[in-house]
């Protein structure tokens, strides 16, 4: 290969000569077009127009609308307290799923990538985020089997004294449920930062005196932030968006909002409705997402 | 560097924390595993005893094994085209030059931050209006959406690491552009292609939400495990689950050594 490269070193990107050339250097930007019509067709149109239909009313069958626009989806969804009640579950959520994720998460990058030996890094990494590409399905209901009020989580309470808690059925399984994915997730993104840091900064620091936790905070933290952003940022949008953990591990009665999206698909085939919730919950993770994301790319250079 | 007894110390919590975290994470399953192998009927201790029933049960049950090949074709309809849609589009991002170039880029890969509960309900809404009935083939052109930029995100990084100098070394002797791809290009990227194949597949087997919205009678595997959920506690859920897991287990561990670049052994 290295005798090839320096072939590179003195050339341009325009072709020599003749046409044979300049049509075989031409831009192959066609490549393109199956990825981006099929994207445009069954992605971005079907989203804008489901987004639309939030300013809809629907007129006979639900799949016909009401000529004219309306706000009224959403001075129903703002005043109707079992709307707010949704969105806030979500937002709640989601938040305590992302810090408690991301401490965790913090710690086990941090141990896998300066304590682990070498030698047995990616192995660690591996073991901890593989149940990641498996099924979501299948691991909420593992959830859903340890905590089960007959379940070994349950019992071992009881032999230990706290007493019998229900915890399946209520949000603090969907936040244990979603937790364990979000860190799965900020491992994941938090290895490949804290990984890419120069061991040398590590030992100058140390060099010129600095205490381990000095170390940490002026070199390792700002320079593994933008990957505890972009893994928070990500978590955020899961564990706001997900339908399948607080289904099977929150239960049905208190419903989050993706719950409500789906009820208001399934149960009363609204169309309108369901997309004023997608429409709110688009917007929420826009807002709460872009400013994470632009936070981090500031110190984005880490070499 | 010296280390300290205080800072020796200081690593136990760390390494506790990471222990603690990996059982967490391997606990539920392995209450999975370990009941997918119980006689009993229910999910509670003392275990009743050594049985394979559940996995007889599987194996007999024609609606599971329907689903699972529904699964099957899907998913490696959507590992192959994500993986060529993926291929031509990021060897088109990474050589050619356009005007938005960067907009295009980052607009190709939004489908992964929009929840997956969305564009499924977007694209029933989509297909109701257009008036096409519900099949497999819907639950293809869904799960497309996050799998064709996913393919595109891991073989153009595998892409941008080829020098364009070799490519161009082979149009000076004379190979046209398809020759050049397909003996240049191709055989290095060949190993990314193959990692994006088994993560779309597995995502695409392992999908729920959008499959869920977009199928009416042909059911895929997590769609019948949901069903089966809900309707009552099912052991033969046990069985599947510990299949499924180890098998997209291994899948992501062969294909996490292709990610890596070398297999993890080494150090």
């Amino acid at each position: 290969m290295a005798s090839i490269l320096p072939l590179s070193a003195g050339k341009s990107n325009k072709p020599q000569a003749g046409g044979r050339e300049r049509r075989i250097m031409g831009n192959p930007w066609y490549g393109l077009i199956p990825a981006v019509s099929y994207l445009l067709f069954f992605y971005l149109i079907p989203v804008v127009y489901l987004l639309s239909r939030s300013f809809k009313i629907t007129q006979g069958s639900g799949i016909q609308f009401a000529p004219g626009l309306t706000l009224a989806n959403y001075i129903e969804f703002f005043t109707a307290r079992t709307n707010y009640l949704a969105y806030a579950r979500s937002m709640v959520i989601s938040i305590l799923v992302v810090l408690f994720a991301s401490l965790i998460a913090y710690a086990v990058a941090y141990t896998i990538v300066f304590i682990v030996p070498k030698r047995y890094q990616q192995m660690t990494l591996l073991l901890i985020i593989a149940p990641f590409w498996t099924s979501f399905v299948i691991r909420a209901f593992a959830w859903q089997l340890l905590l089960a009020e007959a379940g070994p989580v349950s019992a071992f309470l009881k032999q230990v004294g706290v007493g019998s808690l229900k915890i399946l059925n209520t949000h603090v399984a969907t936040v244990i449920g979603l937790t364990v994915f979000g860190v799965m997730m900020l491992t994941l993104n938090l290895y490949s930062v804290m990984e890419n840091i120069n061991p040398n900064l590590l030992a100058a620091a140390a060099d010129l005196g600095a205490r381990r936790w000095q170390t940490f905070k002026e070199v390792v933290f700002p320079l593994s932030r933008p990957g505890l952003l972009i893994g928070a940022a990500l978590t955020f949008i899961i564990s706001f968006g997900d339908y399948v953990v607080p289904s099977l591990l929150g239960g049905g009665v208190r419903i989050v909002l993706s719950q409500a999206m789906v009820g208001a698909m399934t149960t009363s085939f609204n169309i309108p409705r369901a997309s004023t919730y997608a429409m709110i919950m688009l917007v929420t993770i826009l807002v709460v997402t872009m400013p994470i994301l632009r936070l981090s790319r500031v110190g984005l250079n880490t070499e | 560097m010296v280390e300290g007894l205080k800072e020796r110390l200081g690593r136990i919590p760390l390494i506790l924390t990471l222990a603690l975290t990996g059982a967490v994470i391997y606990l539920p399953i392995l209450f999975v595993v370990i009941f997918s192998f119980n006689s009993g009927r229910f999910q509670v201790f003392p275990l009743k005893g050594f049985s394979l029933v559940w996995y007889q049960k599987m194996l007999s049950d024609t609606a599971f094994m329907d689903a699972l090949r529904n699964s099957v074709i899907v998913s490696l309809g959507v590992g192959v085209v994500s993986t060529i849609f993926g291929f031509l589009g990021a060897y088109s991002l990474v050589k050619a030059e356009f005007r938005f170039k960067d907009l295009l880029s980052t607009l190709l890969i939004t489908p992964l931050a929009v929840p997956g509960v969305l564009l499924a309900i977007s694209l029933r809404v989509y297909f109701y209006s257009l008036g096409w009935s519900f099949s497999l083939l819907t639950v293809f052109l869904g799960q497309l959406i996050t799998n064709v930029p996913l393919a595109l995100m891991v073989i153009r990084a595998r892409l941008l690491q080829i020098p364009l100098s070799l490519e161009e070394a082979a149009w000076d002797l004379g190979a046209g552009r398809l020759r050049s791809l397909a003996e240049v290009i191709l055989p290095m990227t060949i190993p990314s292609m193959i990692v994006s194949m088994l993560l779309t597949f597995t995502f695409s087997f392992d999908e729920f939400i959008i499959a869920y919205f977009l199928t009416q009678f042909e059911l895929t595997l997590p769609i019948k495990i949901w069903a089966n959920l809900i309707t009552g506690y099912d052991p033969t859920v046990n069985a599947i689950g510990t299949i499924v897991f180890f098998l997209s287990l291994v899948i992501v561990f062969f294909g996490q050594r292709f990610i890596l670049g070398k297999p993890y052994q080494k150090g």
